[in-house]
């Protein structure tokens, strides 16, 4: 055996370890989904109603419902696919993606409501599935889409006068702050007792 | 030099090489898009319109409200206590330091829900802890909370707890004038019987 090997067992032996660690972890990482629109970026996709499909316009898309698989079984939309939620990410989820985005196919989510497909739908987005949208409506029991008007809802329907009355007397009370009257004092005699007695 | 040392030292140098392949950290601490979808899925991130309400009236510390509606509706009425923040400016350095400071309970509501559900989803990605949306947003608190709904005869004592709580709460908000859901009795005259005290004798002294 060469001189240096045997002298430097350890030290060689530790640094073959070093190598095959790294390489070891260089292969077998984790699969990372990575965002591909920055936070700042994203920050504009909540006023964008672009991403919203309205239910006539579905045709010709690939829809895909994110509902348990329970509730799918009971009713769902011609031709849609059950992919729930907490599996939208998953490896074979994002390789199904991927292949739709590949081939330029426009993706729809709908849940049990609208609002149920906004957050997943916007987070696919984010990591750049630009193909996904989110469906104006939702599914009824009957397996059905039904309009329904999240966006619309929106406008405030606060009747302000009514929430003015006690800003109002607020202010009224700040305008003309109360003083408290010195009050007089009148000091009161002792009246002689009339009391009699012996 | 030994020869050990320089072996340390390619040793070292393998290493740093690793260091090197492994993913760059980013600047701005985010959220991986996994744990978010586990966190999307979660609906403890609702809090009800009379939770919020609740917590409002308590004056409870730990109670951040960011309303994301536009600034002229948050001037003509605003919840006690709510910093106006407008979606676009959600991730601005002071909005961030805003929404990360320790031990607070983050509250996003707009008129409705999807503008919150989408604004808590890009700020819990830039993980913004403990961030919550207020379910149905300011109509919905309108709705429940300020507008008098009719007493179903067969409530349950919950359900009149619940109603008298947003009686006191309505009260609160827009003031006395304003409340009272329950017909006013008609007010009767009682009749008061004078029971007139018969004059006392003099306490004149004398034995």
């Amino acid at each position: 055996m060469n001189p240096f090997i045997k002298s430097n067992k350890i030290w060689l032996s530790l640094l073959g370890l070093a190598i095959i660690i790294v390489l070891l972890a260089f292969i077998f990482r984790p699969e990372v989904i990575h965002y591909q629109i920055s936070a700042n970026e994203s920050v504009k996709l909540v006023n964008d109603q672009s991403i919203q499909v309205d239910i006539k316009d579905i045709a010709g898309k690939q829809v895909i419902d994110i509902r348990s698989t329970e509730l799918f079984s009971q009713g769902h939309a011609e031709n849609a696919i059950n992919i729930p939620i907490r599996k939208l990410l998953d490896d074979e989820s994002i390789e199904f993606f991927n292949q739709l985005l590949e081939d330029g196919k426009e993706v729809v989510l709908y849940g049990s409501d609208e609002l149920e497909a906004v957050a997943p739908s916007l987070l696919l987005q984010q990591l750049g599935y630009k193909n996904v949208k989110q469906l104006s409506g939702k599914i009824t029991e009957t397996g059905d889409f039904k309009v329904s008007e999240l966006a619309s809802t929106e406008v405030s329907v606060i009747d302000t006068a009514a929430m003015r009355v006690k800003t109002e007397i607020k202010k009224a009370d700040e305008i003309t702050p109360v003083k408290k009257k010195r009050e007089a004092v009148i000091p009161v005699r002792q009246e002689v007792t009339s009391g009699g007695g012996c | 030099m030994e020869r050990k040392y320089t072996i340390l030292a390619v040793l070292l140098i393998i290493l740093a090489l690793g260091l090197v392949i492994l993913p760059k950290k980013k600047e701005q601490k985010e959220i991986d898009p996994k744990a978010l979808l586990s966190a999307v899925v979660e609906k403890s991130r609702y809090l009800s319109v009379d939770l919020v309400t609740h917590r409002i009236i308590e004056n409870d510390p730990t109670l951040l409200l960011i309303d994301l509606r536009t600034a002229d509706q948050f001037k003509l009425f605003a919840l006690p206590g709510a910093v106006n923040i407008q979606p676009d400016s959600l991730l601005t350095a002071t909005t961030l330091e805003l929404m990360n400071q320790p031990g607070k309970d983050k509250v996003l509501f707009a008129n409705s829900d999807l503008i919150s559900e989408k604004a808590w989803l890009i700020a819990t990605r830039s993980s913004v802890n403990r961030l919550y949306i207020m379910k149905g947003g300011m109509n919905e608190w309108f709705n429940t909370i300020i507008k008098e709904k009719p007493i179903n005869s067969a409530a349950s004592s919950s359900d009149l707890d619940l109603v008298s709580f947003r009686n006191a709460a309505r009260q609160f908000f827009v003031g006395a004038s304003e409340t009272t859901n329950t017909p006013e009795k008609p007010k009767v005259k009682e009749k008061v019987q004078v029971i007139r005290k018969a004059p006392e004798a003099s306490s004149g002294g004398g034995c």
